[in-house]
This record gives C-alpha cells, structure tokens and sequence, in this order.
C-alpha cells in the first residue's frame, strides 16, 4: 500500500482538508501498522459482535478502550484531546438519544392505547399478502418516515408493527432497515444531503443528480431484498411488477423532486408516492380478500390509531414550512465552543462548535410533541387505563437505557478516532491503496464512515472533502464520486451498531445485536456492491 | 450462579443506570478541566468515563 508520498499531494491535501494528518510520512511500513491500528477498534466491535455475538452496550465500551489507548500510544493524542472528544461525544449522543427515546416513547403511548392492535387488524384488512404488507409498511411507509423523522425513527416506529402482524423479531428488524435505506440521504429533510453540499462547496444542483439516481436504482432492489426477507424467492417472483412499479414511483419522486432543487422534501416525496401507488397496489390485489373480511376496522378507529403518526407529519410540517413557527422553535439551541485541539503528531481539529441542538425543534422534540398530541388524544377517546401514563414512561425508560449505553460508547469511539486522525488514516488507507480502482471503493468509504458514526450526514461531514480532492488528484467526476459516498453512506448507516441497537430495543433483541449485524451485511454488502457498478458505469458514460 | 451474576442480575437496570451517568456526566466537569488545563481533574475525570465502561460491560 503506497500513500500520499507526493509532496505536491500532501500540499493539496493539507490545503483541502484542515482537518487531515499533515504528518504523512513516505515510508510504507509505519503507514500501514497505523492503518491497520486505526482499524483495530473496528476490527474489535466486529469481532465482539459478529463473532461473540455480544451486544452494543457491551461491545461498544470495549471499542471505546482500543480506540483510546491506540489514540494515546500512537496517534499521538493526549488526555485533554481524549476529554475533548468525550464531551463532543455527549452532545452527538444526546442528539441521536433524543430522537430515540422519543421515538420509542411515541409507540409506547400508541401501543398501550391499543393503536398497534388496531393497525394491525386494519393492514390485514386492506390485504391478507404478508409480503405486501411487509412491502407497505417496512419499504414505503418506513421510507416516508424517513423522509420526515429520520435518524433511526422508521425502524424504531415500524418495527413494533410488524411484530404486531405476527413477523419474527428479527425480520421486523431486517425489513424496514433495508427498506427505508435508499431513502437516507434526502431522508431527515435532506439533512446528509445538505452536509455534502456544506462539506465540498459543490452546488445542491449539481450533486443531486447522480447522488438521486443512484439512490433510486438502489430503491427498487430494496423493494426485492424486502420481499426476499418476507418470503423468500417465491414472494420476490410473485410480486415481480408490483415491487417493478412501486419502486419506479418512488425512485422517480425522489429524483423529480431532489433535481428541481426540493432535495429537502424529496425523500418524503419519495415515500409519499410508495404509501399512494402501493395502497393502489395492496387494494387492487387483495380486494376479493378485503371484501370477504368481515371483521373490518372501521375507518374512525383506524384514524384514531393511525393519529399519533399523523401528528408527527403535521408537526414536521408545520415547523419546516411555517418560518415564524420555526423561528420561535429556534430560541433555544444548545452549542457548544470548542478550542482547537492538536495531536503531537499534528493532525489539528481546528475550533468550532461541537453538534448544535436546536431542543425546541429537534427531531427528538417533534416526537416527544407527537407523543403528547397522541396521548391526549387517547386519552379523550378513553383508549387508556388507569396508570396507563406511568407504565408507558416505566416500559419506556427500562427498554432504552441499555440502548443508549450501547450509543454513548460507540459515538465516543468514533469521536475519538475522527479528533485523532484515526479515521481519515482509515479512508486515504483505502482510497489511495487502491488507485483507478478507487471508484469501486468509494462508496465503501462513505459506508465505512456511516458504520462508525451512525451517521450518512457524519459520514459526508467526515469522508466528502477526502473523497472530492482523491477523486480530482486521480482524474474522475467528482459528483458521480460524492454520489458514490453518500449513496454508500445511506446504506451504511443501516448497518451502524447505533441503528441496530435501536431496531434491537424496540423489538426485544436487545442484546442479540450481533445476530441482527449478521444478517442485515448480507442484504447490504451487494446493495453496496451495487452502488459500486454503478459509479463505474456512470464514470465510464460521461468519460466516452 | 455465583453471588456476582446474581448481584448483576439483581440490580442490573441500576446499574446500567450507574454507567451510563458515569459516561456522560463527567463530560461537564471535562469541558472546564480540559479547557483550563486542568490536567489531574481531567485525568480524574476520565478515569470516572473509563470505570463507566468498564461497569457497563460488566453489567451487560
């Protein structure tokens, strides 16, 4: 593996990415025993996971331990580096814990009102196809939520309900996370997308369209993988052109809308499109069965059950397009200055603002104003019994403290690895090791960052500009090489121990993370591998 | 089972309750040390994050 030898490459390097190790040094040996160091945390949690099949709570406190002695005995970090880490680590794990705690508290309030029982009697109803529904609720559904909650909430909301319709855990967990996967980048209102635009300087218009098409040929064949989970290969045979035109819909909104510069609607677009054609779909196909199900959900019942979620679209909405609401949400962020720290070795974090957490109109606190318009609702409708309110808080409070031991651990160790250049050692390992293969990596990359962070959006923060100067040193297109990255993070992120503690929580897995971790890479792996033909295809087209 | 796995199962929700107030509490006190140079406290302080982790793979 030969690296950054080139002075004139350092100098670019140095000059494009601050943050990057400046310390580079030509000889071959030191680089690679640093690389496969800076792996070794990840190697770790892999290992732990996959192999001893421990869970994230405790394998990601042993990731924690490499990261830090390797940070301190060889990249060069100090103590007050690491304690500077850490406490940028609890403002991003109070960022994803918000969201999850409310996540699952709103399904708490609408399960112990019996809106889960509901829903699952009514889907039935609209059609008897498990697979289709699985395809309604784990592909076009999580996609929608995605598109309005994002970070962990699909798997989170949807999951339960597939439980509820007799799923195995373990495929309640599977089947939104690859559904809702091709729907992240512009998914959380564009959230990843924006931090691509924001971390290359290169215009939304210009990114959007390979970073779109990408994502909506990825789309259909989550569609397949979602049907494949449910049924098997007959079920992937049987609903050939149903999944064919659901998929087309929704890859198609989402490249509409995110090339005409509505990227940050254009994944709720996207999923909105799927709930549309594949309710068309589920009545078309499943009317005789509808029309002989005598034990139909009334309509009223199954808008009271439905009204927790349908709160959530209204209020995220509503502070996304209404400027004075979003304004008088805004008053309250909490941020943070940081200094800029330094390793020995030289690798500089310049100084900034850790994560800033707007509470008041956070996606944790959309959630959390759902659960209460739920709860109230409810309540008013007398769905609930007495101390219904505290057993909802209790449930809520014992199934996600494991979880978030599980991201507090794992988002230290990606935060440390990112302030000590452990994780930039990683990708110029990868991308420069490889040469004109580069491409074929690239999203693996942005994959690999998403599984460290949790994050597509802290994937694109920390790989873009690595990604961008790689891909103008070796000659190749850079928004079909940014398309590549954060196509790769989307999938990636899917895989990160965080989400799948998440999926885990709300499913009782807690704790078998590992079994999840397994079968979700085989679903992944070739969706990654996908996006890998495609950047070749998409540089060899605008090349000839 | 030995009186530790049953002292863990017994009170593993507080516990974990317990690891994860280590891991995350001790930030506001490391943003002063660590800012001000404060280099014993913020060893000290690090040393509480690290106990946390331990305790929380024990616990689970």
């Amino acid at each position: 593996m030969t690296l950054a030898a080139d002075p004139y490459i350092l100098r670019l390097l140095s000059i494009s990415m601050p943050h990057a190790i400046i310390a580079i040094t030509s000889e071959t040996k030191p680089m690679l025993i640093d690389w496969f160091l800076a792996l070794l945390p990840i190697l770790v949690i892999i290992l732990l996971m996959v192999g001893f099949r421990w869970g994230a709570a405790k394998a990601g406190p042993a990731g924690w331990f490499v990261a830090v002695l390797v940070a301190l005995l060889r990249f060069g970090a100090g103590i007050d580096l690491v304690a500077l880490s850490q406490v940028k680590a609890l403002l991003l794990t109070s960022d994803v814990l918000l969201i999850t705690w409310s996540a699952f508290l709103l399904y708490r309030v609408a399960d112990e009102a019996g809106a889960i029982q509901i829903l699952s009697q009514a889907i039935p109803g609209l059609t008897r196809d498990r697979v289709l529904q699985a395809l309604l609720i784990g592909w076009a559904f999580a996609s929608f939520l995605q598109g309005v909650g994002g970070f962990g909430v699909p798997t989170a909301v949807t999951a339960p309900l597939l439980v509820g319709l007799g799923f195995s855990p373990l495929a309640a967990v599977l089947i939104p996370s690859i559904g809702h996967s091709w729907s992240v980048t512009f998914g959380s209102l564009a959230t990843s997308f924006q931090a691509l635009i924001a971390s290359t300087g290169y215009a939304g218009e210009i990114l959007a369209p390979p970073s779109a098409a990408f994502l909506a040929i990825t789309c259909l064949f989550c569609g397949y993988q979602v049907a494949h989970i449910s049924g098997g290969w007959e079920a992937v045979r049987r609903l050939f052109w149903p999944i064919l035109v659901l998929g087309i819909a929704m890859g198609i909104a989402q490249f509409s809308l995110s090339t005409n510069g509505l990227w940050n609607i254009a994944a709720l677009g996207g999923g909105s499109a799927g709930l549309i054609i594949g309710f068309l779909i589920a009545r078309f196909r499943g009317r005789q069965a509808a029309e002989q199900n005598t034990a139909r959900t009334k309509g009223r019942l199954l808008l009271l059950a439905l009204s927790g979620y349908i709160a959530l679209v209204v209020i995220t909405l509503a502070i996304q397009f209404i400027p004075p609401l979003r304004s008088a949400l805004s008053i309250i962020v909490i941020r943070v200055p940081f200094p800029a720290i330094s390793t020995s070795l030289g690798h500089t974090t310049p100084a900034g603002f850790g994560r800033e957490i707007p509470l008041l109109r956070h996606a944790g606190a959309i959630l959390a104003y759902s659960s209460l318009v739920a709860y109230l609702l409810y309540a008013r409708a007398g769905l609930y019994t007495p101390g219904s309110g505290l057993r909802v808080l209790k449930t809520t409070i014992q199934r996600m403290l494991p979880s978030s031991l599980g991201i507090a651990a794992m988002v230290s160790m990606a935060v440390v690895m990112a302030h000590v250049g452990m994780t930039e050692t990683l990708a110029r390992g990868l991308s420069e090791g490889m040469g004109s293969l580069f491409p074929v990596i690239s999203p693996w990359i942005g994959g690999l960052g998403a599984f460290m962070t949790g994050s597509n959006t802290n994937s694109n923060v920390v790989f873009a500009n690595l990604q961008l100067r790689t891909a103008e040193l070796l000659g190749f297109s850079v928004p079909i090489i940014l398309a590549a990255q954060t196509a790769g993070g989307a999938l990636g992120s899917i895989i990160a121990p965080t989400k799948i503690i998440v999926g885990a929580s709300t499913t009782g897995l807690a704790g078998k993370e590992g079994s999840i971790l397994r079968s979700l890479l085989i679903y992944i792996f070739p969706l990654i591998a996908l996006i890998s033909l495609l950047t070749l295809l998409a540089l060899w087209i605008t090349q000839s | 089972m030995n009186d530790g796995a049953t002292f863990r199962n017994r009170y593993r929700f507080t516990l974990q309750a317990i690891a994860f107030a280590m891991i995350t509490l001790p930030a506001i006190g490391l943003y002063q040390s660590a800012s001000n140079g404060n280099a014993v406290l913020t060893v000290i302080l690090m040393g509480v994050v690290a106990a946390g982790m331990g305790l929380a793979i024990w616990v689970n």
